[in-house]
Formats: C-alpha cells, structure tokens, sequence
C-alpha cells in the first residue's frame, strides 16, 4: 500500500479540478466582482451546459485513447436538421426522434471504420467532419431558422428559482452519464479498453463491437448536446457550435483530469472543468476582450491544461509505483 | 502469385498514382474540353503550389511519426503578422522575413509541445491551431490587412514565361526535400525515429530535436506559404488556410505515406497534391454542387488511408472468411467431470519455417505437465494453437474426448493462459479485473458490484490470496496481479491453464506462495500446462515433462522416470560445447572498472572490471540489477554514486555518445524495443549508429555504407542476405545479428551484451556465440548478461554473480553451478524441495532467472 503522505498527494491530485475551480472564483472574486455575481453566476452555469454535454460524449470517447473531431461540426448539422424538420411541419417529438436517429448514425459509422478498416479515429473523424460541413451548409439553404416551439422554450428559456430549466435538464443528462459510466457492463469495459487494450481483448472483450458502440454513444452526446443549444437559443444557424464548441469540450475534458492518454476520467471532473471553461470565458468576456480573441485564450488555456496534464500523469504514475 | 504482386505494387504507390493522375485528367478533358487547355493547367499547378509546399513539410512530420493540424492557421497567422510589420515598417524585406519567423514560432512551439513535453501530436497541434487562429483574428482585428508592394506579392503573383513562379517555388522544394530526406543523415534520422524513436535513440539519434526541428520546418513552410497566398490575393486574410492542413495530409497519404510512421515519398506526395488540384477543379468545371465536393473530399481522405495499409482490408476479409468457415464447428461440451485435453499431431507452418512439428500429448484434469524447451523452441506457437490465437495447420485438439476447432480466443472455454502481460486493465480495482467480459447483472441491467465484491472476495479466501478486492490493480506487485490474474482464470470456470514461465518475476516468498496455489488448483481439479525453464521447479512442481526442439515433439517422461541430465539433452540435442564454444584469447589491458556503481534505484552497489580479450559474464536472478550495470555503463543512465574508469579514463556517465566515443557499444535486452528499426532496411539499420560521426557535411556516404553493409551481412552471416530486406522481415537470430552488426561497423572496444541470444533458435545462437569469440580473440572486451546458465558457464572467462541490486562475488572459469546459484540466491543453503524421492533429486537448477519463450 501507499504510504499515508503518498495516499493525500494522490487525493489532492484527484481533486484538482475542484480545487481549481475555487482557487479561480476566488481569484476572480477578489479581481473583478462582478464575475462571482449572483447573476453571472447563473449565467455561466447556463452556459456550461452545452460544453458539459458535449464534453461527456468527448469523456467516453478520449478514455479509449480515440477522438471525435466531428463532435462540433455534427452539433450544428444536428441542429440544423432538426430545425428545418420542425420548419418543414414534422413536429416536435418526430424531428427530435430523426435527429437522434441520424446522429447516433453517424457515429455508428465512424466506428465501423474505426474498428473495422482500422483507419485512425482522427482521421475517420476528420473525414467525417468535411462531410458534416458539407451537409449542414446544403440543409441549412435558408440561412437562418427561427424556432418557436414552447416546450423547447419552456426548457431552455424559463426559469425557476431564477435558474433555466435547461441546467435541469443537463443534471439529469449528466446523473445518466455517471449511472452509464459507473454502474454499467459498457462503463467499466470503456475503462478496461483505454486502461491496456491488449489486456482488453485478452480479458474478452469484444473490442471492435465496443468501439463501434463508443462512437455511436458520442453521437447521442452530439444530439443532447444540440438540444440543449437549441432550446437555449432559438436561432439556428449553421455556424453554431463548430470547432469553438468542440475545443470548448476536450479543454473541459482535460481540464476534469481526462487524460489524453486514455484510462482516467471521471463525470464529476468533466462537468466541473465545463463549469472551469464557462468561468474562464465569462471572465474573459466581462474584461472586455474582444470577441476574435477568444479563441486564442482557449488555445492557450488548452495548452496549459495538456501541459499540466502531462505533468499529473507523470506524478501519479511515480506516486502509484508497486513497493519492490 | 499475383496477388503477392498487386500488393508489391500498392506498396510503390507513385506507379499507380500517375496512372491515376492520367487517367482523372483525361475524364475531365473529355467530360469538358476546356479542361485541356493550358491556361487551366497553369492555373490548377499554381492552386496545387501552395497545397504541394505545406504537404512536403507536412509528409515529414508524419514519416516522423507525429501529425500537424495547425498548419492552416499558422499560414493564416504569418500572414496577418507579415501585414502587421508591412504596415508599421514598409519593408519588403522585412515583411517577408517575418512572414516566415512568424509560421516558425509556431512550428517551434509545436515541437517543443511534442517533442519536449511529450503530448500527443494531434492535441498539441489542435490547441496551436485555435492559438493561431486566435492570434491572427485578434491582431488583424478580424479585417484583412492589404499588401501592395510588388516585391512582397512577386513570388505569388508573377511567372516566367509560362511557369508561375510559385510553381518554380514548389519544384524547387520539391527536389530539396527528396535531397534531404534520401541522402543526409538528417533524413535518415528522421525515417529511423517514425520507424522506432526508442531504438533511434539507443543508437544515438537525437531524437527530442530531431522532432522539435521538424515541427518548425513545417511552420516556416506555412510561412512561405502565407507568401504565396498574399501574393494571389493582394492581401492578408486572417481566415486563410482553412482546410489547408487536410489537405496537405490527404496529398501525403495518398502519395503513400503512412500515419504510423517511418514511411513515406516526397514524390509520392507531389503527385497527391497535383492528383488534388486537378480533381477540385476537374469538379467545378463540371459545376458539381459545393456539397459534393466536401463528400469526395471526405471520402478521398479515407480511401487514401485505407490504400495505405491493404493488411486491415485483407485482414477484414480473412478474419470474416475464419468466421463462416467454423460456424458449424462442435463446441466444447460443458461437462463437469473429469476434463482432459489431448493433442494429437499438431503442425503449425509460418512463411518459410515450420513452428511445430507432430506434437503430441495429453493432459487431464489434476495433472501438472511442465512443457520445456530452449528459446525459439515453438513453446510460445504451441500455446498460441490451444488456446485459439493460431489455428493448426496438422493434426487436431481432441478436448473431453471431442475434436474442436477454435476461431478465435474466445471459443477455447475453459481454456485460460497465464501470460507473461496479463489481461489485467491497471486502472480497474481487483474485483472489477476478476469480472472485465463477464459482467454480473442486477435485474435493471446494471453493473451488480456488490456480487462481484462478494465473489471475488470469496475465491481469494478459497485460494488463501490476502488481497484487496478495492485496491486498483496498478498499486499491487507484479507477483500479487499474477494471482489475481490466476484467481480471475478460476473464476471463469477455467479447468486447464497455461502458466508461461509464471515464476520468473517473482520474489522467492512469492513463489513459494504461487507453488501452494498450484497444489490448491490441482486438488480443485485443474490440469495444469507449466512452461519453465527451471529444473528445479519442473522436477518439484509437474508430474510430466513435455520437450520440444526446433518446432519437433523430441519427447515426454515421468518426472519420477527421469533425470535432469536426460531432460537437458532432449532439449539441447548435442554437446553444449557446440552452441557455446569456449577460444582462448590473450589478456590485454583493463578496460572497464566499475566500483560501487549505483542508480539510485534497483541497483544499489556493483563493482567489477573488464580485460580486453575477456569475457565477463553477469549472472543472477531478475531483478538483481545486472540490466541496470549494463546501462549505466553504455551511457543510458546516469549513476546515483560510484565511478565508471574506461581505460583508465574516469567517465560521467549518463551520455551514449560519450560512452560511444570512449570505445563502448551495448546490444540491449528486447532488441524489438531499443535494437532495431523494423521500417528500415538491412544497409539502412546497420549504418544507423556509424553515420552520425562518418558523414561529411551532414550527407550520407551512400557508397561506403553500401560496402560496409555488405561485409557486415557476410562475417556476421545475416540470412537472406539482401541489404535492401526490411528488417522486420528477418528472423530473431538474424534481427539480432543485425543489430550487434550495427554496433560493430562503430569499432568498439567493449562490447555489452544484455541477453544476446535471447527468443533466438539453436543454429542462430551457435553462430553469435562464435562471432562473440572471434571477436574476444581480437582484443575486445565483452561484458555479457544473460540468464542462461549453459551460456555464462561455457563462453565466460570469469563470472561476476549479483543478488539484490549487489554485486556479491566473482567466479573464475570452471565453476559449477551450484557454486553461481548459490551467490544468486544469497542463501547459504540449498533452496528446499518439496515432493521428489532423493534418488532423482537434481544437483542444481538449470536456469537462473528466465528467458522469454
């Protein structure tokens, strides 16, 4: 067993996130106040939500060690396509039941050309993003779709207790990822598979049928993950989420303690490194930076985050070394 | 026949390429004839100059092993930064160099990401190309930044005669980089380190810079290319390069190059990127929708990977062939009486060698048969056929009475194979390892946990395992995760179980621990198959042994019938003087002296001293730290404390070249890691290490590595001796005769050797042994690992025994074995034994330690 100094440094480390995200709002708190009001923080809870979603698909899918450069880009499509459904006269539920449909498609197909033609996730991935881009920017011919459904208002816009139910909505999205991830046969082999694969497929485990249903359920977090996008913001353009969205995601996932290397990541620790991001941009945001330069702050904070990453890797891996 | 010559085909994809770059342009000319005009072809060649630049650079991070998705936004990013200094200087010349620093600190930082911090490529550079982006939508103010000046937009705007000059730009690179990449040592390394970055590394590559520089050729090329692109359109744009970097993979995989590394054609790529101009324009003069052409370019990039590695398409189709094939085959039957598994003539042929040879025997339930035999003996094939990994090509698995044939592993029920890298997931606890594949279940259809704690707790108590069901897996000893691995098996309803050398990383608790569980399985039944290369064990622990030699069934007694001397004999099948001759040499100077050396870990104090014209062999068990003298030595590691004297010169360690320099070459332990570059050829590998100091102006004396290369192949007598062979074709005796071949066109003095012979047949293992004489009889001084004891007792002139991270004691020439495993153990006293009568009771083990099979 670990020594009892070794045993805290490995819960300090597991924590981090957690501990990260107090150490910012203190440091913003005593900064500039205005980011820790009651009404930011509400908003950037709100804000979380999409990236939350979207970084739970990207958890399961960067545990094995794969990734899902089409995560962004199918979140618009998605969105897109559930917009001109409900335009078109579908209706509510049967757009959402097609959009679901088509996307879990999608991912069911990445996987079977990840796991069949062995082609590199990224790669397939990336294919499938030129593809998606394509597509939306065909369905998309309107330009802009507005949607006016109430139940969608209802979720996204209302609130009680001054919060919108869509943080509701994205609990309940986020309690069923933990229950997926913890509490199912699919969690613990998702695990397995990214902890050694070799040793995966030795155990048993039908390594390829696993894979192709990892990709598929990443395309399950892209529809949730739309949803909630759309129900927050009822214009739809073809521009939503995109490669913002997705940086926005794996820097959560990092952020959370994911490791790029596979084997370690939590549920817990993605949502609060959605919240991390939120914050961040938020903050950035009330300093008054120019909307351009967003995306050079999230490169930037992504960089740091793999840095550290890299970092705690070495240090658990020292700390957890076996007494010889 | 030809289907071997279609993938020799496929695998030179610049032949099929131009035919297919032909055969595009005149579908398109016919479909439109304005496609041949040669406006058109000037102005595709000029849209595929830029793609072409960005791709060559982009073909040798991918032959490198890494992948840059931030080139595209690096382009756009020198581009804003070359508006910037354009603006507040005026100077063209100022303008175009910052063009280029500016894509090169993004190159560098990329290479630093990678190369230094050791992030994963894609990552790293996804996280530079939003850094980029940002940067240059931030500096520019998300406006484009307009660029007058004639000098600065000449190189993508202008032409001479009919040639656009970016296009000259283009061809120029072009032929640099083919240059670069097959005549100079810089290409070479940078094939070796996509090939094999640890063996690059023993063999003194500069790996970490090697890396870093080539990411900051790739941004100073997207630099260039923001030159070119201001040049066409008058301006900086800070949304420019979008896709570029997709491009530009795509051109190099289909110009065949690899994404897992150490292959690849500049030409290839140059044709991949004309191949891609012509395709998008052919398709916008056909006025395909915008759509379309994001399909097919979606699909280009995936069916560019898929040419590139025919083996998962034709693996996919046998694997589904092997599916259909034994959909009718009987399947075990599950009874629960007394088991037994038979072979019968079992026969197994790889290309050019037969594996196994009529192999025959039985085992039933309770029984432990030990299965013995030298490296490269088949052993490992053998188990690979019972337990469904390989189907036999002879003869039949009779199980229970039944004929069966497995398709995969997982058809063998009640078959499980203790292996030396276990099915175990480090980051999963141990009772969620016991149950991986076979989940149990509540009634909702979630993980039951609280069964699997139970049961797991149970069979562990039933095996007398004191373990933590909740602790993860990766906190416990190598020897406790080997029982739980055991513990998992039984679980499983294993009845027969194969045990690889099961006791060759452990501590003698632990083996005495792991023998009381085996007593335990068999009385609960199990039939047990126990590869060991130790007599003793074999002698205690089995009822039977099996011996196997070159592939062939030699035999099969009675533990209780024979002698360890019979047993040796089988195995060996001639005079151990044959494969491990002894030649006398004159004694020279001292070569090595090593006191008191330390790594601050496994090895705590070793002292010893080499001669030129010795042998020193370093003996003990795994885990004495005999590796770890051998690496401080070469340079590998640098030493805690004590003091390394080379020639009577005091060395810092800690430095291959150095080491390299003073005259020292070592030939590591697990040759596919750190020996050799399988993607390279022969020639290739055996000048990888004499090339850095041999080459003048950093260009490759092409003509002296090919003479050198073939007199290395003839005095070491690699076989089949074509320099041009990739090594990773070659046989392990050969692969390893390659790498000692290596390490000698250096010169050296002193030669460590980190088990030579290792996972390497009879003949070949003669063969070095003999080399290794002749060249101790030159005047070398050899220090050799290795846990064979025939070997340290027949080619050492003294031998050096380690115990514990120590070096405890020096034997001289002639002495007995048990003398060696007596230092080895530290004991006094002679390891007690636990069932065989004293009439067969062998005088001493065979093996110290143990050797992969």
């Amino acid at each position: 067993m670990m020594s009892s100094h070794n045993l805290m440094t490995k819960r300090v480390l597991d924590l981090s996130p957690l501990l990260l995200l107090i150490a910012l709002m203190i440091v913003f708190a005593v900064v500039d106040p205005r980011v820790v009001s009651s009404q930011s923080l509400i908003n950037i809870v709100a804000q979380a939500t999409p990236i939350a979603v979207l970084a739970l698909g990207a958890l399961i899918v960067l545990l094995t060690g794969g990734i899902d450069l089409a995560a962004g880009v199918g979140v618009a499509f998605c969105a897109v396509l559930i917009a001109s459904l409900v335009d078109a006269g579908f209706g509510l539920p049967a757009s959402l039941a097609i959009g679901l449909a088509v996307m879990v498609f999608v991912g069911f197909i990445n996987g079977v050309v990840i796991a069949l033609l062995k082609i590199p996730p990224f790669v397939t991935t990336l294919a499938a993003m030129v593809v998606l881009q394509g597509t939306t920017l065909a369905v998309a011919s309107k330009g802009v779709l507005m949607l006016k459904d109430p139940v969608l208002r209802f979720v996204g816009i209302e609130r009680t207790f001054g919060m919108p139910h869509v943080v509701f909505a994205t609990l309940m999205i986020i309690l069923g990822a933990g229950v997926l991830m913890r509490m199912t046969r699919f969690g613990l082999r998702t695990y397995a598979l990214g902890s050694d694969a070799s040793a995966a497929e030795l155990a048993g485990i039908p390594v390829t049928r696993h894979t192709i249903m990892i990709y598929a359920v990443s395309g399950l977090f892209v529809f949730l993950t739309a949803v909630v996008m759309i129900s927050r913001v009822p214009v739809v353009t073809p521009n939503i989420g995109g490669t913002t969205l997705l940086l926005d995601a794996i820097a959560a996932t990092v952020l959370g303690g994911t490791s790029i290397f596979g084997g370690r990541g939590t549920v817990w620790g993605t949502v609060t490194g959605a919240l991390i991001v939120s914050l961040l941009t938020t903050a950035l945001r009330i300093f008054g930076t120019d909307p351009s330069s967003l995306e050079l702050y999230k490169g930037a904070i992504i960089m740091a985050a793999l840095l550290a990453d890299t970092g705690m890797t070495l240090a658990k891996a020292r700390l957890m070394e076996p007494a010889r | 026949m030809s289907h071997s010559r279609i993938t020799s085909l496929l695998r030179r994809n610049e032949p099929v390429l131009v035919v297919v770059l032909a055969l595009a342009v005149l579908v398109f000319g016919w479909l439109d004839p304005r496609f041949w005009s040669a406006g058109n072809f000037v102005s595709i060649a000029q849209q595929s100059a830029v793609i072409a630049l960005v791709a060559f650079a982009m073909t040798a991070v991918i032959i490198a092993r890494g992948i840059d998705i931030s080139v595209g936004s690096t382009l756009a990013f020198a581009g804003v930064a070359a508006g910037i200094v354009f603006t507040s200087t005026g100077s063209a010349t100022l303008t175009l160099l910052a063009a280029i620093v500016s894509g090169a600190s993004i190159g560098l930082l990329n290479g630093l990401l990678i190369g230094f911090a050791g992030i994963s490529p894609f990552i790293a550079t996804l996280a530079t190309m939003a850094f980029a982006r940002g940067l240059s939508l931030s500096l520019s103010g998300a406006s484009s930044l307009s660029i007058p000046d004639p000098a600065v937009l000449y190189a993508g705007r202008a032409s001479v005669g009919l040639l656009p000059v970016s296009v000259i730009i283009a061809a120029l690179l072009l032929c640099i980089w083919w240059f670069v990449l097959r005549r100079t040592v810089y290409g070479r390394w940078i094939y070796a380190i996509g090939g094999n970055a640890e063996a690059a590394r023993v063999s003194m590559v500069p790996v970490n810079l090697v890396r870093i520089s080539v990411y900051l050729i790739a941004g100073a090329t997207a630099g260039l290319g923001a030159i070119l692109t201001i040049g066409r359109l008058g301006s900086a744009q800070p949304l420019a390069g979008a896709g570029l970097e997709f491009t530009a993979i795509t051109a190099a995989i289909i110009g065949g190059t690899k994404l897992s590394g150490g292959q690849g054609s500049i030409w290839g790529t140059a044709i991949g990127a004309l191949l891609l101009g012509v395709i998008n324009t052919g398709l916008s003069f056909l006025q395909v929708p915008q759509i379309i052409i994001y399909y097919i370019t979606g699909a280009l990039i995936v069916i560019a990977v898929l040419s590139s590695q025919p083996e998962s398409v034709a693996q996919l189709l046998r694997s589904i062939r092997r599916r259909t094939a034994s959909a009718t085959s009987p399947t075990v039957p599950q009874t629960t009486g007394a088991h037994s598994i038979s072979l019968q003539g079992i026969g197994k042929i790889f290309p050019g060698v037969k594996a196994l040879d009529g192999v025959s025997f039985t085992v039933s339930a309770g029984e432990v048969v030990a299965l013995a035999g030298e490296n490269g003996a088949g052993k490992s094939t053998l188990v690979k056929c019972i337990s469904g990994v390989y189907r036999p090509d002879e003869g039949q698995l009779v199980i229970d009475g039944a004929p069966v044939t497995f398709a995969s592993p997982n058809d063998a029920k009640g078959i499980s194979v203790i292996h030396q890298h276990f099915s175990l997931s480090p980051d999963l606890t141990v009772a969620e390892n016991m149950f991986v594949g076979r989940e149990p279940r509540t009634v909702l259809g979630l993980l039951d946990r609280r069964k699997m704690r139970i049961e797991a707790q149970a069979i562990l108590q039933e095996l007398s395992l004191d373990i933590d069901v909740d602790a993860q897996l990766r906190t416990l000893s190598v020897g406790r995760q080997q029982m739980v691995e055991i513990a998992r098996a039984v679980l499983a309803d294993a009845w027969f179980m194969v045990m690889d050398e099961p006791t060759s990383a452990l501590s003698n608790r632990e083996r005495d621990q792991l023998y009381v569980l085996i007593a335990k399985l068999r009385a609960r039944g199990a039939g047990i198959l126990y590869i060991s290369h130790k007599m003793e064990e074999i002698f205690n622990q089995c009822d039977r042994v099996v011996v196997l030699r070159d592939g062939k069934f030699i035999g099969e007694r009675a533990t209780d019938e024979t002698t360890e001397a019979e047993i040796v004999s089988m195995m060996v099948g001639r005079d151990v003087g044959d494969i491990f001759p002894h030649l006398p040499a004159e004694l020279g100077e001292t070569a090595i002296e090593v006191k008191d050396i330390s790594n601050g870990k496994l090895l705590t104090s070793a002292s010893l001293s080499v001669r030129c014209g010795e042998i020193v062999a370093l003996a003990g068990l795994m885990g004495s730290g005999r590796s770890e003298v051998l690496r401080l030595i070469a340079g590998l590691e640098t030493p805690q404390n004590g003091t390394i004297d080379v020639f009577g010169k005091r060395e810092s360690g800690g430095d291959i070249k150095a080491a390299n320099r003073a005259g020292i070459v070592y030939i590591p332990e697990d040759r596919h890691l750190e020996g050799f570059v399988g993607t390279l050829s022969i020639r290739e590998n055996l000048s990888l290490a004499w090339i850095r100091e041999h080459s003048r102006f950093g260009l490759l004396p092409m003509r002296k590595i090919g003479e050198m290369a073939r007199e290395l192949i003839g005095s070491l007598g690699v076989r089949p001796a074509q320099p041009e062979k990739m090594t990773i074709e070659l046989s392990g005796g050969n692969q390893q005769k390659v790498v000692i071949g290596k390490w000698l066109a250096t010169k050296p003095r002193i030669i460590l050797l980190d088990e030579p012979t290792r996972g390497v047949d009879v003949g070949a293992k003669s063969d070095l042994h003999h080399l290794i004489a002749k060249l101790k009889q030159q005047g070398a001084a050899i220090l050799m690992v290795s846990s064979e004891l025939p070997e340290v007792l027949g080619v050492a002139d003294r031998i050096i025994v380690m115990c514990e991270g120590r070096s405890v004691g020096e034997l001289k020439r002639g002495a007995t074995e048990e003398e060696v495993m007596a230092l080895a153990f530290g004991e006094t006293t002679r390891v007690r034994r636990t069932k065989v009568p004293p009439a067969t009771v062998p005088a001493h083990p065979f093996v110290l330690g143990a050797s992969a099979v």
